[in-house]
């Protein structure tokens, strides 16, 4: 039969635009860039997919290169890969696919898992080598740093900020209901008496804020940074690290849930479900939240002579026990396993870049974070200007004598860290709170929660 | 006298023949090449490697598989602990979303298309707002919905207390309120069967209805006896596609709760998988996804059964 070149050609061009599409597949999740990785003039940062994760790197990207250059003479350029999805999960297929960035980025949540899976090289090392002293970094962050997933003391990757929960008041409302403002290294029992009277006065609010519900407070409570330190506060914890089952001091657990549920019956706190934008829309009073928190509020708050009616003041201390702990957080990056030994160095330069005072003041005044240093806490001029007229000392201060202790978010504290993502995902971010608030809190609650947490433990 | 042909010789002239054959199809199996070629690496390739993660406990992928416990431990896991209550769960619901919206679903959007088949000038826009919000991309469609139906703010509850009624948590709510919720949002997307159905609607002779009418048949009777026995192999085919979409429903359910919802109230099955996956509990994920591939294998070839009553013009 008579082949037809048309036949022939069809075939060749296929057979092209196939090997084209396959030639793509696999690689790195490489947004506006070939793979650089190992490429010695090119620091790669794996980031999460969050825009305000750009944002954070664009605000150190240029500088960071203009120092090296002038310390070193070597130009080197930083480049971002996108991380879309699931953070934890994209990690692990660009592990596997043997393309890791030289560094990745790693939040709270994230790093005992990420140290577990050996995606982390320790920086102990480097950081004594030239003189980065742990002292110099708040404590609760550097206890993060060091969640290896094992007890080596090592620190494993530099926070680049210190998120703390705060209380985030609207002082127009305040104004409206004849309340005084709260003050720093405030009482639970004062914190309910001004609930108490906000509530008597939610008419007036209404009628100044025009909307048709108030609560005193938005106390975000599926926010985890918010309820598991009420239950450390009461001595209870999720599970017991020494018998490796779920309740440690079960008494304490429900303390501390039934103290924070306590404002949802006696109609203070916004339900589990509908909080998060009350406050923006006056519907709140006060908002417990954290840094990142606050832009989004703020500008819905504005003045139309450009002022906000926005103030801080620290997480009340419960009167009925002897240690309030506060939640916190942090984010940061680390020197990735797959980065090659000649650009650990390089990776090495940037990270202590971050931690240094001029990184730090680059990333608090973007209204990115809050510095993690020690010695930048009194330095007003390192924060962002965007509040300049607030009291921002509710960020990494309490008064002296204050019960209030900083709590870091590292649920698993080394015990069956493979588990991770199921505790975590599975437990604790699943609107624990809203459960409990239709189960009214009861007992079958709390079994039920023991339950969950001993079967993904187990 | 003949002589036997040795075994040797038997498979040189088969193997003759299918060069031959080889040759003479070259061009057909040149461009068969890339189709069969895709679905081997991004088909059967992944099928595998999932159905061999399946039996690895608690397989994450962030280590090699020799570091984990071979056997039917995922498998397991569903039906033991906690996890069981997780896995009842999303099955209940899943398959009574099915069993509910499936038939629900094509009777009326079967209705529909009975009403817009009509000959009149103005019957073009009716089909086109039945069908508009199919263009809408589903995302969108399940975020607006989300927002109309949210407890605080939504357009659904501001109606509801201005008409005197208590507001409803809608999807919110603990119980099977959210999941029929969940299938009252997905009635309205009706317009993409409906066309399907019109499709065979015009199929079907119009001289059967004159003649029907002639005998003296009834709207009622010329339905049942002419148009639904002649619309069977559309009936197949949907209640196939759809009973099959519904068991793997995930996107649209994920953008109103990617957590599952209120006491996993809205954890359906793909949702399930999909949240495993997440967790990067791949070995635990691939075993659901395989169980429900056999369910699914398993009901398609009991819907097939029911394949001898349907009307194939030319039989």
């Amino acid at each position: 039969m008579k082949k037809s070149k048309w036949q022939m050609i069809t075939c060749a061009l296929l057979a092209v635009v196939l090997g084209m599409c396959l030639c793509a597949c696999g690689g790195g999740i490489n947004v506006g860039g070939k793979n650089n990785n190992n490429d010695d003039s090119t620091l790669t940062i794996g980031i999460t997919g969050d825009s305000g994760e750009a944002t954070a790197i664009d605000t150190l990207r240029k500088p960071f290169e203009n120092m090296y250059k002038a310390v070193t003479g070597k130009a080197i350029t930083v480049q971002t890969v996108r991380i879309d999805g699931g953070y934890i999960s994209g990690v692990q297929k660009l592990l596997n696919a043997k393309n890791l960035p030289n560094i990745i980025q790693v939040y709270d949540y994230a790093s005992e898992y990420l140290t577990y899976r050996k995606v982390l090289v320790p920086i102990s090392e480097y950081m004594s080598r030239d003189s980065v002293s742990e002292s110099e970094i708040a404590p609760a962050v550097l206890s993060f740093m060091k969640s290896g997933g094992a007890s080596d003391d090592k620190v494993y990757w530099m926070s680049r900020d210190y998120n703390r929960v705060t209380v985030m008041y609207n002082k127009d409302i305040f104004d409206a209901a004849g309340v005084d403002y709260p003050q720093n290294g405030w009482t639970w029992n004062d914190f309910t008496d001004t609930c108490a009277a906000l509530k008597a006065n939610a008419a007036q609010i209404r009628a100044v804020t025009g909307q048709d519900n108030f609560y005193a407070v938005d106390a975000n409570l599926n926010f985890e940074a918010v309820f598991y330190p009420a239950i450390r506060s009461f001595g209870g914890d999720l599970y017991d690290t020494a018998t490796g089952k779920a309740f440690k001091n079960e008494a304490g657990v429900k303390a501390g849930l039934t103290k924070l549920y306590s404002l949802l019956q006696n109609g203070y706190a916004v339900s589990p479900t509908n909080g998060g934008n009350v406050f923006a829309t006056k519907e709140a009073a006060m908002y417990f939240c954290v840094r990142p928190n606050i832009v989004s509020a703020a500008t819905h708050l504005k003045h139309a002579d450009g002022t906000f009616p926005i103030d801080f003041v620290t997480m009340p201390s419960y009167n009925d026990t002897e240690t309030t702990y506060v939640g916190m957080g942090c984010t940061g990056y680390g020197i990735s396993t797959s980065c090659p030994e000649s650009k650990r160095d390089l990776a090495w330069a940037f990270l202590k870049f971050v931690a240094s005072k001029d990184g730090q003041e680059l990333l608090s005044k973007s209204g990115s974070g809050f510095p993690m240093r020690n010695d930048m806490f009194n330095d007003t001029a390192a924060f962002n200007d965007f509040l300049p007229d607030a009291d921002h000392s509710a960020f990494y201060a309490d008064p002296a004598g204050s019960k209030n202790k900083d709590l870091a978010m590292n649920f698993l504290q080394g015990f069956k860290v493979e588990k991770h993502n199921a505790v975590y995902n599975d437990v604790i971010k699943s609107n624990l709170f809203t459960t409990l608030d239709v189960a009214k809190n009861a007992d079958s609650f709390y079994s039920d929660l023991k339950a969950r947490l001993n079967s993904v433990i187990a | 006298m003949l002589q036997p042909v040795s075994a040797d010789v038997t498979r040189g002239r088969k193997k003759a023949k299918i060069i031959k054959e080889i040759k003479a199809n070259a061009v057909g199996y040149a461009l068969l090449l890339p189709l069969l070629v895709g679905l081997t690496v991004f088909t059967l390739y992944p099928l595998i490697v999932s159905l061999i993660n399946s039996f690895y406990l608690n397989y994450d992928g962030f280590a090699p598989r020799s570091e984990f416990l071979f056997g039917w431990g995922n498998y397991k896991r569903a039906f033991s602990g906690y996890e069981s209550t997780v896995f009842f769960q999303s099955v209940k619901i899943t398959f009574l979303y099915a069993i509910v919206m499936v038939p629900l679903g094509m009777v009326l959007s079967f209705g529909v298309a009975l009403l817009l088949n009509r000959n009149s000038k103005s019957i073009g826009v009716f089909r086109l707002i039945y069908y508009l919000p199919c263009l809408i991309p589903g995302i969108v469609n399940t975020i607006i919905w989300r927002y109309a139906f949210n407890s605080s703010y939504g357009l659904f509850n501001l109606v509801l207390t201005r008409l005197g009624f208590s507001p409803s948590l809608f999807f919110e709510s603990p119980n099977a309120k959210a999941v029929v919720t969940f299938a009252f949002m997905n009635l309205f997307g009706v317009g993409g069967s409906m066309l399907m159905w019109l499709a065979g609607l015009k199929s079907i002779p119009a001289a059967y209805y004159e003649a029907a009418k002639i005998e003296g048949s009834g709207f009622f009777r010329m339905l049942f006896f002419i148009t639904v026995p002649l619309m069977t192999p559309y009936i197949f085919y949907q209640l196939i596609t759809n009973v099959i979409g519904t068991l793997q429903i995930c996107d649209a359910v994920y953008m109103i709760s990617s957590s599952g919802g209120v006491n996993n109230n809205l954890l359906f099955y793909g949702l399930y998988i999909f949240r495993n996956f997440q967790n990067v509990n791949y070995g635990y994920a691939a075993a659901l996804a395989y169980m429900l591939f056999l369910v699914i294998a398993a009901l398609s070839t009991v819907l097939f059964r029911f394949n001898k009553f349907v009307y194939y013009e030319g039989d």
